[in-house]
């Protein structure tokens, strides 16, 4: 990361909800341009409707941003019209999602499915745009590309798919890319090749990315820095080299710890007990408490700051020394 | 498990082949010849990528699906030969468990009778007293049994679903992709389950999955598949220390880990 340069995302204290139901709370990170910041975290801790509420895709109602700043290029991205909303989304932040099946459109062609931005954001011509739509099929590694424009999303593979989806997300030379879980649905052969091809484009780009997973390996292989989400909060982030090498977190360290790959083959895993508290269920502490192996008696009643440090942050009473 | 068992194989499959027609009216042959061998107690890993016909070829030793050909000796007696109450006898034998612990439980039933019907299915009484002794092996509380499969979080209902395929104490059960759907915290309570069970009831296990790094946890043999076919099989450290098939090469450097 390069602290100097200034961040091309600023989220601050961004708070979700559902009508009085707090979903996260206290959100704050900041991406630099060109950086690749990872968000990890398990199925209900929020990762995916952060991404959400940055592209304003929330469906609000029921979901509302009930407080915080989330600062684009100059603009608090939060209060934002949806109509300005619209020429940022798909224009200077591009996204991907992980069923490429179902957010592409069935009914259109690759080829109109990647103009329609350049045409929408940039106002090209339809067959300036097909020529462009051609060269970024060739930039995300499909064979014959002019073949393939006439396409539809159902005669193309998954990892196809995602490359597709991928240029449709580039098309306007975006600033930031937000990916969420981009190659779950894939197949680990697949899985690298598109992650390949995400630091690629991010070489060749400048491209700062989000990548919001719950794979722990794929963040540590192609992140800068990353995040860890519990319940609804940013519990610990740094740079991935020493976030998963020395993690401080209870939660960190116990998820690291569990990991088959972690562990002598056939070894008992030292599973993390219980599960994760579901919105509304959160007490008025650390939410990790009850699963935690080293809990005090203050993590149960007040809710630890999320301390930064110029390397890394962490929001616990009791960190791993 | 009797010592004199120990050198037969508990499952022995030779030839397995299984064509359909897929939804675009395609045929693919999903099995192409499919040997393997299980010895009692043993977990044999099957990995491979999606369409490699993992899931196919489970399906088809259980006879969910039928094979086109190929035998499937089970404890020494031919299971492909079998029908009608002789194949639902054996079937008692050899249960499964599913990835989707969302979709392979009926939400309208109550989780006692979920564990329950296979006791009842095959008219085996007794079914609140082995009910309430399978709960407490998967770690479930006794109160489980009055309440809905909704009412549990994706780890407890794998938890059900391997509490159901016990039920009829089993001498193999075929797990697919039993743990892809948890989160990781939740995958390892799992994956200790298994390891209990496998130990304390001497279970014999074919754990199919496209993770690499559970199959090589769980298991003490895998086979690789790819494209209907074992491409290798072996020692599951060994496989994983010297593969031998550039497939399994490619895969295993394909991991994602933790740097």
């Amino acid at each position: 990361m390069n602290a100097t340069s200034s961040p091309v995302l600023t989220v601050e204290n961004l708070s979700l909800a559902a009508g009085d139901l707090v979903l996260t709370e206290d959100v704050t990170f900041s991406i630099a341009p060109g950086e690749m910041l990872g968000l990890v975290g398990e199925s209900g801790c929020g990762k995916s409707v952060t991404a959400l509420s940055i592209l304003r895709l929330l469906p609000e109602p029921p979901l509302r941003i009930a407080a915080g700043r989330i600062l684009f290029g100059g603009r608090d991205l939060a209060a934002l019209s949806p109509g300005a909303m619209g020429r940022v989304r798909g224009g200077e932040i591009g996204m991907i999602f992980q069923e490429p099946m179902t957010s592409l459109n069935p009914v259109f062609t690759i080829g109109d499915q990647i103009a329609e931005p350049l045409i929408i954001h940039r106002g090209m011509k339809r067959a300036a745009a097909l020529t462009r739509a051609a060269e970024l099929l060739d930039l995300v590694g499909i064979a014959e590309p002019r073949a393939a424009l006439a396409r539809y999303p159902h005669q193309l593979s998954g990892g196809q798919r995602q490359r597709a989806m991928i240029a449709i997300a580039i098309a306007c030379t975006p600033k930031l890319l937000i990916a969420d879980e981009p190659t779950t649905a894939l197949d680990v052969t697949v899985q690298a090749q598109v992650l390949g091809l995400i630091a690629k484009l991010r070489r060749e780009l400048g491209l700062a990315c989000l990548l919001i997973t719950h794979d722990l390996g794929v963040v540590s292989q192609v992140c800068d820095r990353a995040m860890v989400m519990y319940a609804g909060r940013i519990i610990e982030e740094g740079p991935v080299k020493t976030l998963f090498s020395s993690p401080r977190h209870r939660y960190t360290r116990a998820l690291v710890d569990t990991i088959p790959a972690r562990n002598l083959p056939g070894a008992r895993l030292p599973a993390i007990p219980g599960q994760v508290p579901a919105p509304g269920a959160r007490g008025k502490g650390c939410a990790f408490v009850e699963r935690c192996n080293a809990p005090l008696q203050r993590c149960a009643t007040s809710m630890p700051p999320f301390a930064r440090d110029p390397i890394r942050a962490l929001a616990c009473w009791n960190p791993v020394q | 498990m009797n010592g004199e068992q120990k050198a037969k194989p508990l499952l022995a499959v030779a030839g397995l082949r299984k064509r359909y027609t897929d939804k675009s009216g395609r045929r693919v042959e999903a099995v192409k010849g499919v040997d393997l061998a299980l010895a009692p107690g043993e977990v044999l890993g099957i990995v491979g990528e999606s369409g490699c016909g993992k899931t196919t070829l489970g399906r088809c030793i259980m006879r969910l699906m039928e094979p086109d050909s190929g035998t499937i000796l089970l404890d020494g007696e031919d299971f492909t030969a079998k029908s009608g109450t002789a194949l639902k006898t054996a079937r008692r034998a050899m249960q499964m468990v599913f990835q989707d612990p969302f979709g392979s439980l009926n939400p309208r039933h109550k989780v006692g009778a979920i564990i329950g019907e296979p006791l009842v299915v095959h008219g085996i009484g007794g079914v609140e007293a082995r009910v309430a002794e399978l709960l407490d092996l998967v770690g479930l509380p006794a109160s489980a049994r009055a309440r809905y499969p909704h009412e549990f979080s994706g780890g407890q209902r794998q938890r059900i679903a391997i509490a159901r395929a016990l039920a009829l104490k089993p001498k193999l059960i075929i797990a697919d992709e039993p743990v892809s759907a948890l989160d990781v915290s939740i995958q390892s309570q799992i994956i200790n389950l298994i390891a209990d069970l496998k130990a304390t009831l001497g279970l014999s296990m074919i754990f199919i999955s496209h993770d690499l790094s559970v199959i090589r946890h769980v298991s003490n043999r895998v086979a690789v598949m790819k494209g209907g076919e074992i491409v290798e099989t072996g020692a599951a450290e060994a496989i994983f220390r010297a593969p031998a098939h550039d497939y399994t090469r490619s895969l295993i450097a394909a991991i994602p880990m933790l740097r």
